[in-house]
């Protein structure tokens, strides 16, 4: 069988049973100035020998930079034993099951990564992850919504801008937003902004911590003032940085989600990441995406399971809780081994270690002379003012040395002197004062 | 199949039990031997406006979730909450133990849009 089944043969009856010469004839609707006129100018098939050396030659020509910039994707360590448990076909193939449950390997993989998940961030459920950490955050703004049935979200203007719009797309349609502005002198969110438009219509309020520029928040005032108002908090937290400091349960967060790709996933060009999603466990009905259950078949022998699936598509159609009716398997695995690999001590060293490593780069910028437009404590990134367009900088940093010294902050919309920049425990002495050096 | 005489049907399988202007609504013994196992129900808040022949909840049961239709137009004033940790009560006793919510009767004139015991034996195919 050819894999397009439209050969020659069942054109010409197509077009007989239509009473027509030619497809064009019904393919008038097209402008003429979208038709392809010519060839697509595709080269000669190559042999896999040939097509593995020019692969290999264009692989070559990428440039590896040591990467201080962060915003959202951070230059951790990778284990070898993450990729090589992600290697295993077993795991490899299986890692979106149709038919879940033939698949017990990758249905307990699941059921383990919500676990670790659930010990990593003090939550009492999490799913079995999303996408990515923007869209686990507008998921969770739709979640808090069908919990509380209110209108209104209130979210922290100094949240990472890409969240912003991507949670913009997904509720335009559904809720109303409104910023809550941020201490012009910390950096951080501005309680009093906040208490005035907090209000018993509100379904949640959303902010990041540590924030967009770093910055670490107050999740236990923030929870004090939700709560007075009956009001969901949802945390974008760090996952990294709650091996250090309170994670999302502490603070009593009814919502926490964040971006997976520091736990054990490289920085290599965007993608794929993994959105991590967690809750309270009262609110397990209204949460998106799959979840893996652990139970016994009728012999008494353990096995794993798809549990809550009534609530989404197949079933509930247009009244689906969410859209979301897959997840990122190998990513969550990556995250799974990293976590049982490095253990709770290691988690914790890679995050003292980022923390002291980032506060010496910026000491010794401070000692340069540098200002920092904010005043807040850090936690593995900073925002500081150069004294040139930072763009400037950091190509010019990036052509000469093959590092990247941080993000400029002007596509975010702020000042284009801004750059945010940090290290982790990746970096050596070495690397952090070749970076010193370069301002 | 059991049928209450002296309750008011709808076609989306709930009975109400009317007693002056309140009225008891649960789902019927069809309902609940059609979803099978319930484990889990979502019902109206108290306080809230339904809307006759609207969907004010849901109903979940191992392989679906079914939406629950308010009978009457009127206000949740209790529902109950012993379905919260035994759904299965409506299984077992959907005319009894297995209701659902109350309401106060908003539109006393709504009650002749609802059928009798003999039409929903009918609409179910069992007359």
């Amino acid at each position: 069988m050819p894999f397009i089944p439209n050969i020659e043969e069942a054109r010409k009856k197509i077009l007989e049973f239509l009473n027509i010469k030619d497809v064009d004839e019904i393919l008038w609707v097209i402008p003429d100035e979208l038709k392809l006129k010519e060839e697509i100018p595709i080269p000669y098939a190559l042999s896999e020998r040939e097509v593995e050396k020019y692969v290999k030659k264009l692989a070559s020509e990428n440039k590896i930079l040591n990467v201080f910039g962060g915003a959202g994707a951070y230059n951790h360590y990778v284990p070898p034993i993450v990729r090589f448990v992600l290697r295993n076909p077993s795991f490899f193939t299986a890692y979106t099951p149709y038919q879940a449950e033939v698949s017990q390997g990758t249905l307990q993989a699941m059921y383990e990564f919500q676990t670790a998940i659930c010990e990593l961030t003090g939550m009492d459920i999490a799913n079995s992850s999303m996408y990515d950490g923007a869209s686990a955050f507008a998921e969770a703004v739709l979640m808090a919504k069908r919990i509380n049935k209110r209108d209104k979200v209130l979210i922290a203007d100094n949240i990472n801008l890409f969240y912003k719009n991507v949670c913009q797309t997904y509720v335009q349609h559904t809720l109303e937003i409104e910023y809550v502005r941020y201490d012009e002198k910390r950096g951080t969110v501005d309680l009093e902004d906040l208490k005035e438009k907090i209000n018993r219509n509100v379904s949640a309020f959303a902010f990041q911590h540590p924030n967009f520029f770093g910055i670490l928040e107050d999740p236990f005032k923030l929870r004090e003032i939700t709560k007075e108002k009956d009001v969901l908090l949802i945390s974008i937290f760090d996952p990294i940085s709650v091996s250090l400091i309170a994670p999302p349960g502490e603070y009593d967060a009814d919502i926490a989600v964040c971006e997976g790709q520091p736990l054990g996933l490289p920085l290599s060009y965007g993608g794929p990441y993994v959105g991590i999603f967690t809750a309270k466990r009262d609110f397990i009905r209204m949460m998106p995406g799959r979840i893996a259950g652990r139970t016994v078949d009728t012999e008494g022998k353990e096995g794993y399971v798809m549990v809550l699936q009534t609530r989404e598509q197949h079933i509930r159609r247009e009244k689906a809780t969410s859209n979301i009716c897959t997840n990122q398997m190998l990513c969550a695995l990556a995250i799974l081994v990293y976590i049982l690999y490095m253990g709770k001590e290691g988690l914790q060293e890679v995050a003292l270690k980022t923390h002291n490593n980032t506060l010496k780069i910026r000491n010794a910028l401070k000692e340069k002379g540098y200002s920092f437009p904010f005043e807040g404590d850090i936690f593995r990134e900073f925002l500081v003012e150069l004294k040139e367009n930072a763009e400037d900088f950091v190509n010019r940093c990036i052509k000469e040395k093959g590092i990247m010294p941080g993000i400029p902050l002007k596509k975010f919309g702020f000042n284009d002197k801004y750059l945010l920049l940090g290290a982790t425990e990746n970096h050596g002495e070495s690397e952090i004062n070749e970076l010193i050096s370069l301002f | 199949m059991h049928i209450p005489e002296d309750l008011k049907y709808t076609k989306e399988h709930e009975w109400a039990k009317i007693e002056g202007d309140i009225a008891i609504v649960g789902i019927t013994d069809f309902a609940q031997s059609e979803l099978s196992d319930i484990v889990y129900v979502e019902p109206p808040a108290v306080g809230q406006e339904v809307i006759q022949n609207e969907p004010c909840g849901t109903i979940e049961a191992v392989k679906t979730v079914a939406d629950l239709y308010s009978p009457l137009s009127g206000e949740v004033i209790e529902v109950n909450e012993e379905l919260e940790n035994e759904p299965g009560i409506i299984n077992n006793d959907p005319y009894g133990h297995g209701w659902i919510f109350k309401i106060r009767i908003k539109e006393p004139e709504e009650i002749k849009n609802l059928l009798s015991a003999e039409d929903y034996k009918k609409h179910i195919g069992e007359a």
